[in-house]
């Protein structure tokens, strides 16, 4: 045998070894990178409380009310605080203001789980509302369910509103309860489209899709 | 010339892997809100602790091995995670196709294709096929061995 065999070609425990350990090392860096990312990231994943209020993120507020459209949102008469459906999570500041200033009022809705929002939609009480992309709705959605995307411009949401009268019931809901969209779009119902009545479905489409075994619809 | 187009052959697999796992990861990374939502929807029985983990983690995780995979660092150990992230997929999809779920695979966004073909390309069928063959494609790369530096 050879002397210096051993030497050129390593033995496969020893590959194996520096394997599993280049392996663990990419794990390691996936894991620290995405922790990072997430907590660093405004798109991050979030575990909401709750109780704890949402707020508009500035960016998305300045989308929803530029300020051209401060002036016709201004004029929505009713005030939230008269309203029983809907709680204010603090004491007011006003909710719209002329100046470019983002406005982020915490708001809270009536929160529903399926059950209850199955039988208000079998009894054609209320109108379901997926605040998802239009392609995750295309793809499957709640049967009954109509869409309007979170990120509608103001002008759309003022369209879609002439569609119904102002006393109609919306429940929005989004991916999961982890999905910001659905609130966000019972914000806009109210501030932009003048909507007293909007509840929310906080478990979402994964609440859905549990409770009920193939029962999503896709688009036709 | 059958060398020649081995190597050629394996370098286009490579490329076109880690097209396909940056496309994915960067989809993911861009809304992990959606791809959480995407992955509670397989309704697997699993903790949701493991579901936000998974979520955090496996986007970076695909983004590490296309980056190096073509880099050739660590390729083997690179593409041993992807062979099993692969295996996963095709578990994931096809538990879910087999159940009848008409859900989005939660994959990679392609809705610029097009609604109808953006439709098919995140169904979970379609995904499990992809997942199997792109698998296997792993699978032949990971067979291959590295060229040796000539000493002579």
């Amino acid at each position: 045998m050879h002397p210096h065999l051993p030497d050129q070609k390593p033995p496969f425990a020893a590959k194996a070894t520096t394997l599993l350990w280049q392996m663990f090392g990419i794990l390691a860096a996936s894991i620290l990178i995405g922790l990072a990312y997430n907590n660093a990231s405004p798109l991050g994943l979030r575990s909401e409380s709750p109780s704890e209020p949402f707020k508009i993120e500035s960016p998305r507020t300045e989308r929803l009310n530029p300020s051209p459209t401060n002036v016709a949102v201004a004029s929505i008469p009713p005030p939230l605080a008269t309203n029983s459906r809907i709680i204010a999570a603090t004491p007011t500041p006003p909710l719209v203001t002329n100046t470019a200033q983002p406005v982020a009022t915490p708001m809270k809705f009536p929160e529903l789980k399926w059950p209850e929002v199955k039988a208000l939609l079998s009894a054609k009480k209320i109108v379901l509302v997926d605040a998802r992309l239009k392609a995750n709705y295309d793809i499957s959605h709640i049967p009954g369910a109509i869409s309007l995307p979170a990120t509608s411009t103001a002008p759309e949401l003022q369209a879609f509103a002439t569609a119904y009268p102002r006393d109609t019931h919306f429940v929005t809901y989004c991916g999961s309860d982890s999905c910001h969209m659905s609130r966000a779009l019972a914000e806009s119902l109210v501030k932009i489209c003048g909507y007293t009545n909007v509840s929310e479905m906080p478990g979402g489409f994964a609440e859905f899709i549990i409770a009920e075994p193939n029962g999503g619809t896709r688009a036709q | 010339m059958k060398v020649a187009l081995e190597i050629d052959l394996k370098s286009i697999l490579r490329w076109l892997l880690a097209v396909i796992l940056v496309w994915a990861a960067v989809s993911k990374i861009a809304n992990l809100n959606d791809f959480y939502a995407d992955i509670s929807a397989y309704r697997l029985s699993l903790p949701d602790s493991v579901l936000r983990l998974t979520t955090m983690v496996l986007p970076w995780l695909e983004l590490l091995c296309a980056v190096l995979i073509v880099a050739g660092t660590v390729r083997r150990a690179a593409l041993i995670w992807t062979a099993v992230l692969f295996a996963v997929f095709v578990i994931a999809t096809g538990q879910a196709w087999a159940r009848g779920l008409e859900i989005s695979c939660g994959c990679m966004k392609l809705d610029f294709l097009g609604e109808s073909a953006g439709k098919i390309l995140e169904s979970v069928w379609f995904a499990f096929l992809r997942a199997i063959v792109l698998l296997f494609a792993t699978i032949f790369l990971l067979r291959q061995r590295e060229p040796v530096a000539s000493t002579s």
